[in-house]
């Protein structure tokens, strides 16, 4: 009895963790912006990349800013297969440049988007930020991992029919007894 | 959202998973607690219900809250939770006593079938004396809390979300097996004299000021991702730091004086009073169960109900066809290429989810069968050699085939001109012949409707039995002068599951004793047995049934698989006229060729007596849900991707008719999101686990003991197509309805 109540508690108990790590830190005149980055380390598939932009002399968060970022592949992608992505991010543009914005953000003081990442490999991150009349921008190269299987990042999905076969004949089995 | 401040404030995460799983626990507890305060109110007072309604609101908080945003930047936010989840949400949990209310909440078929086998097992019993011991509780909690916090691990969680879930169900499941002796929740008993809680309780404490002291005086950063996350303010990470330390030194210590306190007072008290008795006139007679009837809702009662519904779908059918007709021969411009493939079809399934066969109900096919019927004879018979479903069977064929064949969602004039010629179908059909024969034994759509409705979680059905046996007019089939009864032939008493049964709702009204209503039921409930069934008969005698039924299951996964690059590389690597051909054979003979197999298989391996034809019949209907959950996935897949779709052909259509100046933005949103997979997996996983159940209680209508033999051919069945369903769900598909096909 109080293990099914311990067990039914902690289903409840369970959360996605919001964060990812910090990529790099960039000073740009009266800006500081951090880029973070999920999953940590970058694979190819669907990232999370947010973007905190901050004035240097108050550490305040910048919230009226305009926030881009792009990827380009520092590498011959042609020949490769497309990695598998979930259908949002399937849904991209032509031209791979991507609005990161505070209302898709977990974090409001931060500016976020979701990225598909097409291959592993080295990959150049454009980040521009526009705020008032400043405008600027700086690259990066991230080094970009091998996706993760699809079927390992929902294998809780793929065990849970083989759980729920093995209570059912756990029950048979002790309803017989 | 002007200031810092503010923003931070709106930092909140609502996952869905987690507030229906939070939800879920708090209506189950309720529900039990009602049925418990009634019957011993001594036991289960009001306080014990907002106790655990509170554990549930901080939990939320934990776990939702700007807290839980801020925790990869600040410690402090990150303290906070785990404090919340350790010292705050497990003891208002256990004051409410959860075992019992939790129970009783269930439904009782599903507390008495599911869950009291593994409650009164020796094992488990045994299992929970052990981690409920205080012993193990103490060392449990305690190894929990300093494991998680060493740099390593702690880096790990706030590095990966899946560890950070790790490490949150180690906190709140340690923390709840550590208060369990100090609460001791009812009925547990404790295992440890009362007085023993008080050094159980001051020795984690001292573990407790240990780890935080470390935290607090410790001269530099010990987690790198805050010493390398940006600040805010004047707060530095060291500071951070040791304000984190701090929280936990000072609340953290006071979470478990306070109880030790109390518990020393109360031991020390001259005066202990004993827990009450209770006597049995305080336990409360039983009520009797309320029956839930949609119908009592106002709204769906009304006799405008249905004919609004109707008016609706046929205004926009019209407009579908007008706009196919007229509009841009782009599918995803034009409604004849968005609103019947994804959005109807989408909504479709998800109403016969939630409630039941609602697009019968709403059909707007009536409107031109009723006209039929004024302006033709309709006064022949059906004829008898044609009262079967297949002629049904050829045309969902003949529908998925020629769908993917001649690429019918992205052919706007083709989908107007389709559904001119169902209008078209139902007035001559229904205009020459009495009853709803086009319903019964034509329409390929509400064909779709009966099966899928299956699984639908209520029914049209009599509220009392008894009130019908003594009624003498019958009524809800014979009709009287007021009101037609039911045109498929369904009679009442007898009627069970949903086959055939279009929600139109006459035998509601006809019936003199308002004894129709529409009533829950359990999702698949008519597929556990094989009885008579009022104008259907009983499935397993049913080949026309079974045929529409295997094809509805198959034509799932073809229709769904028909649109993932695997197989449109094929249809481009080979002529169309193989893809044809591939596909006819997949919709036809490959489920003839499968079922007779497991037929003929479960017979030899089961020794049985019974034709293999009825075994077929009876043991096809058990797939249904696993060819609903694929329609499920792969309508809702297009149902996401193509949510806004409508919205600027709307723009269009309003520009062009010169009633609006702006141009449609083509660009629009949709509603998928990162985790849409992984609610099709969910999905395909519930229909698959329903399919093996049902194939294992169907089995036993042809053999008692020794089922294994029988069901094993169709469970590999069920296997294979379950395995081709998440193979689909992760190929890349097309999306159809938008403009990135």
């Amino acid at each position: 009895m109080r293990f099914a109540v311990f067990f039914w508690i902690l289903w409840t108990g369970t959360v996605f963790a919001d964060g990812g790590s910090v990529l790099f830190q960039e000073r740009q005149g009266e800006y500081e912006i951090t880029v973070f980055g999920l999953p940590s380390p970058l694979r190819a598939g669907p990232a999370d990349l947010s973007v905190l932009v901050q004035e240097v002399t108050t550490r305040e968060p910048v919230l009226d800013a305009k926030v881009g970022l792009s990827l380009k592949p520092l590498f011959d992608a042609s020949g490769q297969r497309e990695v598998w992505t979930p259908p949002c991010c399937s849904m991209k543009r032509s031209d791979d440049s991507y609005e990161a914005t505070r209302e898709r953000a977990q974090n409001k003081l931060m500016y976020h988007a979701l990225i598909p990442i097409p291959a592993a490999g080295e990959w150049e991150l454009t980040v521009e930020v526009r705020h008032r009349n400043a405008a600027f921008y700086f690259v990066k190269t991230l080094m970009i991992a091998a996706p993760s299987k699809p079927l390992l990042t929902y294998w809780p999905l793929l065990v849970l029919p083989v759980a729920a076969v093995g209570g059912f004949a756990l029950n048979r089995y002790l309803r017989a007894r | 959202m002007n200031s810092a401040a503010e923003a931070a404030f709106l930092s909140w995460n609502f996952e869905p998973f987690q507030i229906g799983a939070i939800l879920l626990t708090a209506l189950l507890y309720f529900r039990g607690w009602q049925k418990l305060n009634r019957q011993v109110p001594r036991r289960f007072p009001t306080w014990r219900l907002w106790s655990f309604l509170g554990g549930l609101t901080v939990l939320f908080l934990a776990l939702a809250s700007p807290l839980d945003a801020f925790a990869s930047l600040l410690l402090l936010a990150h303290m906070t939770q785990h404090l919340l989840l350790t010292m705050v949400v497990p003891p208002l949990l256990l004051l409410g006593a959860p075992q019992l209310p939790l129970l009783s909440g269930l439904p009782r078929v599903v507390a008495r079938e599911v869950f009291a086998p593994f409650l009164s097992w020796s094992w488990a019993h045994r299992l929970g004396g052990l981690v409920t011991h205080p012993v193990f509780a103490w060392l449990a909690f305690v190894l929990s809390n300093v494991i998680w916090h060493a740099p390593p691990l702690y880096e790990l969680a706030l590095r990966s979300p899946a560890w950070h879930k790790v490490e949150h169900l180690c906190f709140l499941g340690t923390a709840l097996l550590f208060w369990w002796f100090v609460i001791q929740p009812w009925p547990s008993r404790p295992r440890w004299p009362r007085w023993a809680v008080i050094p159980y309780l001051l020795l984690a404490d001292l573990q407790n000021t240990a780890l935080s002291a470390f935290l607090s005086f410790y001269e530099s950063v010990i987690y790198p991702t805050y010493a390398a996350a940006p600040r805010f303010g004047k707060l530095t990470a060291l500071e951070d730091q040791a304000g984190a330390g701090a929280l936990m030194w000072v609340p953290g210590s006071i979470a478990f004086l306070i109880p030790a306190s109390m518990i020393a007072v109360d031991f020390l008290s001259a005066k202990r009073k004993p827990f009450p008795e209770i006597k049995s006139r305080e336990v409360a007679p039983k009520l009797p169960p309320q029956k839930f009837d949609l119908l009592k809702l106002p709204v769906i009662r009304s006799k405008n109900f249905r004919p609004t519904l109707q008016m609706i779908m046929l205004a926009l059918a019209a407009l579908v066809v007008w706009d196919g007709l007229t509009g841009p021969a782009t599918s995803a411009t034009n409604l004849a290429g968005v609103l019947p493939w994804t959005h109807w079809r989408g909504f479709t399934v998800v109403a016969l989810l939630a409630v039941g066969n609602l697009f019968c109900m709403a059909c707007p096919f009536v409107f031109v069968r009723d006209l039929g019927r004024k302006i033709l004879p309709a006064s022949f018979h059906w004829p008898r050699a044609l009262r079967s479903k297949w002629i049904a069977v050829l045309l969902v064929v003949l529908y998925l085939w020629s769908y993917e064949i001649f690429d019918l969602w992205d052919k706007p004039a083709a989908t107007a001109w389709i559904i001119l010629g169902y209008f078209l179908a139902a007035f001559v059909i229904d205009g020459f012949f009495r009853g709803a024969s086009f319903c019964k034994y034509v329409c390929p759509i509400g064909q779709f409707h009966f099966v899928q409705s299956l699984v639908s979680p209520f029914e049209v059905k009599v509220r009392e039995p008894d009130a019908c046996a003594t009624c003498k007019t019958y009524d809800c089939i014979k009709g009287n002068a007021e009101q037609r009864g039911c045109e498929l032939q369904l009679f009442q008493p007898r009627k069970q599951g949903n086959m055939d049964c279009t929600f139109c709702l006459d035998c509601v009204t006809a019936c003199p004793k308002d004894n129709v209503g529409l009533l829950p039921v359990w999702p698949g409930a008519d597929l556990l047995h094989d009885n008579f069934r009022s104008s259907v008969g009983r499935y397993a005698r049913r080949p026309d049934l079974a045929a529409l039924m295997a094809v509805l299951v198959f034509g799932a996964f073809a229709n769904a698989a028909g649109m993932v690059v695997p197989v449109l590389r094929f249809e481009e690597q080979y002529s169309a006229q193989a893809a044809g051909i591939v596909l006819l054979v997949t919709l036809t003979l490959l489920p003839f060729v499968v079922v007779c197999a497991c037929g003929w298989i479960g017979k030899l391996l089961g020794n049985l007596q019974t034709k293999v034809s009825e075994l077929i019949c009876g043991l096809i209907p058990a797939l249904v849900p696993l060819g609903f959950s694929m329609w499920l996935a792969h309508f809702l897949f297009h149902l996401f991707t193509a949510s806004h779709a409508p919205l600027p052909i709307f723009q269009r259509i309003l520009h062009d008719l010169g009633l609006s100046r702006h141009a449609p933005d083509w660009v629009v949103g949709s509603l998928a999101f990162m985790d849409l997979p992984g609610l099709e997996l969910l999905v395909l996983d519930v229909g698959f686990l329903l399919t093996l159940y049902f194939l294992w209680k169907r089995v036993a209508n042809f053999v008692v003991k020794r089922r294994g033999g029988l069901f094993l051919p169709w469970a590999i069945l069920a296997l294979f197509l379950y395995a081709v369903g998440v193979w689909i769900i992760f190929q890349p598909m097309e999306m159809r309805g938008t403009l990135l096909h």
